[in-house]
């Protein structure tokens, strides 16, 4: 661990440079994704979780395990198959013969980092024992609650291509998720750079993440989390977000738009945009920035747009257009 | 409805042959079919050509064409009763007719569903099933399975066969015309001649030769397509086989009355032997033969027929030459047309075909474009938007953005308000009159769904380094004011007002052309 780790007591211009930090470090593991590390960095802010999407290959695992080193958190993974128990996430009782008790057998979602990899694999009562840790982070086993270590964070991954023999999570689940991520193909001097550095002198094909640095504590993740949510946001700007997930409601070419939670989520991921700005109150731009992260996975496509080869950040992108500025 | 009752052999059948079963149906009950088919045509086709006025003839005859369907349905009910061996009287065709127009679908028929090419094959579903709706479709499927594309050449064939008829009758008149006024209108048809003096009695005889090649062709053409809709069924449902299942009941029946003390394995003996002589083909062919085909009582072996065969070949009849003598003239060379003549009139008739071939072309272009239009208007659609001229908006963020609006000196009324204490009031008059050059002299489209930052990204390709770098201050300062409630320093603030002149130049060259104007 780096011996000049931060204390937990943050100043608005401290937190943004360690965020600042914490990009350029993932940054050197992830090559060529800035928009998918800042996204995730906007998630880890707010206190949310992310649902990423993408073909596999493109560092998803290796994004969490990065993020993982560089707050020097406790890192777990759980790959979701289709015979997957909810008992197998959670945790479970367990007689002890030779002490005459019941032991708690903490699953692996007591951690700080969870990557739920290719979640929609799972059924979804499998996927549903995520729903209480990402909602409440807490556990409940056998009638007591446990709860997990601060600051929490679900990354699930799923897989766009492969569709047989997935379960495709439930809106309620979706709706947990503060952003989903579209992790895209890199460009083809990222792709170069990449190479050069998974390939340069070492065996086996995987980065090394020895060469990253902890450049801060979980506590510290929590203090910036603390600064984040004393971020001023004005009425108009909120007017804003809600008159956003209202027209989602009543926009043409959805099957239905977005909850309340939506309008929630739109405010808490700009509170986080503007921190990683160095602003200490958010503009509407903020909003505009993180609307199609924070909304794709709570709205759906109507069957027809969805036949002529739209997807929701199409439609998203017209309903944000459509949407007037805040008028101050 | 008895199967027993058919009047024809029941048995698989190629399509092609109970296509040609239906023509032989015709060929057996034409007398019955003739007449009530005969006066409903004249029913429908004589109104017409008396109603029609004369310069309208000629579309007489498709008239009569679209009616089809209703004479297909008259000649099916009359047809599918001799199927039956049930005679059908005038009467009782003509009877029927107001409940075939009622109830078999004539009207859809007669509309969207006219220029079906399997009209005859799906006819009886339509008027002996009385199917409508889904059980009409999924009948449809299953007998369209095999049978639909002869169905098609059939229809297809009969149509040529109607021109045939038509123009087997013109050469018959040709052949019989020794004016060559026969040839002349053939040629007319094509070259689009108009003779006003003959020119009625012309279409008259296309309209009467239409007809006449309806009421040969059509009977012929709804026969085969039952039959093929019979054989299909036969197909299906095994009609052959119920028969054949009926024929042998019925004799085992008659034997059991003859014979009551026959033993039952007797009886099965008799079953077994009975199926084999059904099922098998030569035997069958025989039985088949023995009740209609009409062959000689004795037969003869090989080498007696073929004496036979000499003895009749070498009758009189068969060998009767004449000679005959006759005058032929010393200079039979007749008159040849001149080269020049006859070269014009092929050229005419190339033309004239050429020109129905364009106007083929015309209408399937139409047509396509039709079926295609929207293909065609998005095409057409980036050049309206092209077209489509981008007017300022009046009204951003609740600010008026009209030039008129501005004061003429707007960083000293910016500085008047600042000072006075109205940084709000100060700061929005600046950024308003920014957005008036942007608007109107950058001619960014802004729109109402833009933000501050937006407007920055717009503004950038097209604003001198300076000038963005201005506007960039500006915003944020306004945006500080706006979102966050704080006021900027004198500091920060003051580069604007003395800045201001050099952003709004642009603006004051427009002022000053306006004013030249």
């Amino acid at each position: 661990m780096n011996a000049s780790l931060p204390t937990p007591s943050l100043s608005l211009d401290q937190a943004s440079r360690l965020a600042e930090q914490i990009h350029t470090e993932i940054a050197k593991a992830l090559i060529g994704q800035q928009t998918v590390i800042r996204e995730t960095l906007i998630a880890l802010l707010a206190g949310g979780h992310v649902l990423i999407e993408g073909v596999p290959g493109l560092g998803k695992t290796l994004l969490v395990r990065a993020l993982a080193k560089t707050i020097s958190g406790q890192f777990a993974r759980i790959q979701f198959t289709p015979d997957l128990m909810p008992a197998d996430i959670s945790g479970h009782v367990l007689f002890d013969m030779h002490n005459q008790r019941f032991d708690v057998r903490k699953g692996p979602v007591f951690t700080n980092l969870l990557l739920a990899d290719e979640i929609n694999r799972a059924p979804a009562k499998t996927q549903s024992a995520l729903l209480e840790v990402m909602q409440e982070q807490q556990v409940t086993i056998e009638g007591s609650a446990y709860p997990v270590p601060l600051p929490f964070m679900t990354l699930a991954t799923q897989n766009p291509l492969e569709q047989e023999g997935t379960y495709p999570l439930p809106e309620a689940q979706l709706d947990r998720f503060l952003l989903k991520v579209y992790i895209g193909y890199p460009s083809l001097a990222e792709e170069i750079a990449m190479v050069n550095a998974v390939t340069k002198q070492q065996v086996g094909d995987r980065f090394q993440l020895e060469q990253l640095q902890a450049v801060v504590t979980p506590e510290a993740i929590s203090a910036m989390q603390q600064v984040t949510a004393q971020i001023d946001v004005d009425n108009a700007v909120i007017d804003y977000a809600a008159r956003i997930t209202q027209a989602t409601r009543k926009g043409q070419g959805l099957r239905f738009g977005a909850g309340p939670r939506g309008s929630i989520a739109l405010v808490r991921a700009a509170r986080a945009h503007a921190l990683l700005e160095g602003r200490d109150f958010v503009h509407p731009d903020d909003i505009k920035q993180v609307a199609l992260p924070v909304l794709r996975h709570r709205v759906s496509l109507a069957p027809e747009m969805e036949l002529e080869g739209y997807n929701t950040d199409h439609v998203l992108t017209a309903v944000l257009e459509k949407t007037e500025a805040p008028r101050q | 409805m008895k199967l027993s009752d058919l009047s024809i052999q029941v048995r698989q059948r190629s399509a092609w042959e109970a296509i040609d079963l239906g023509f032989a149906l015709v060929r057996q009950h034409w007398q019955a079919l003739i007449l009530p088919y005969f006066l409903l045509l004249l029913l429908v086709a004589l109104p017409v050509w008396l109603l029609l006025p004369e310069a309208y003839l000629p579309i007489a005859g498709l008239v009569v064409w679209w009616f089809k369907p209703l004479f297909d349905r008259l000649l099916l009910y009359i047809l599918s009763h001799q199927l039956f061996n049930e005679q059908t009287s005038l009467a009782e065709a003509f009877s029927a007719l107001p409940q075939l127009i009622r109830h078999t679908g004539l009207f859809s028929g007669l509309t969207y569903r006219r220029f079906s090419l399997s009209r005859s094959y799906v006819l009886p579903i339509w008027q002996l099933e009385g199917l409508r709706g889904k059980p009409l479709r999924e009948r449809k499927e299953l007998l369209f399975l095999q049978g639909h594309s002869n169905a098609l050449w059939l229809t297809i064939g009969c149509i040529h066969l109607e021109f045939i008829v038509v123009l087997s009758l013109y050469t018959l008149i040709l052949m019989f015309d020794p004016t060559g006024a026969a040839w002349e209108h053939i040629k007319s048809m094509f070259r689009g001649d108009v003779d006003i003096d003959t020119q009625y009695w012309r279409m008259l005889l296309d309209f009467g030769f239409y007809l006449l090649a309806l009421l040969a062709i059509e009977p012929f053409y709804v026969a085969a397509g039952f039959m093929l809709y019979i054989n299909r069924r036969t197909q299906l449902e095994a009609w052959d086989i119920e028969i054949a299942f009926r024929n042998l009941g019925e004799r085992l029946n008659q034997l059991t009355k003859a014979s009551a003390a026959v033993v039952p394995s007797l009886a099965l003996l008799l079953m077994l032997t009975s199926l084999c002589l059904i099922v098998s083909p030569s035997v069958y062919a025989q039985y088949a033969e023995s009740e209609h085909e009409f062959l000689a009582q004795e037969r003869l072996a090989p080498e007696q027929a073929a004496a036979k065969i000499k003895e009749v070949m070498a009758l009189d009849e068969l060998n009767n030459r004449t000679k005959v003598k006759t005058w032929v003239a010393k200079n039979s060379q007749e008159p040849k047309p001149s080269k020049d003549q006859f070269s014009e009139g092929v050229i005419q008739l190339i033309a004239s075909i050429l020109k129905s071939l364009l106007w083929i072309v015309v209408i399937v272009v139409v047509i396509l474009a039709l079926v295609y239009r929207q293909k065609i208007l998005s095409y057409l659609k980036p050049l309206r938007h092209q077209a489509k001229p981008t007017t300022p908006p009046e009204v951003l963020f609740g600010l008026d953005i009209r030039p008129e609006s501005l004061p003429e000196d707007i960083a000293g009324t910016a500085r008047r308000l600042w000072q006075e204490g109205q940084t709000r009031e100060a700061l929005s008059l600046l950024y308003r009159g920014a957005l008036v050059i942007l608007t109107h002299e950058e001619h960014l489209d802004i729109q109402a769904g833009h933000t501050e930052g937006d407007i920055l990204k717009l503004a950038q390709p097209t604003t001198a380094a300076d000038r963005y770098q201005y506007l960039r201050t500006l915003t944020k300062l306004w945006q500080t004011k706006a979102y966050a409630h704080r006021n900027p320093s004198q500091q920060d603030v003051e580069p604007l007002f003395t800045g201001w002149n050099q952003f709004q130049a642009p603006r004051l060259a427009l002022s000053t052309e306006a004013v030249q104007a």
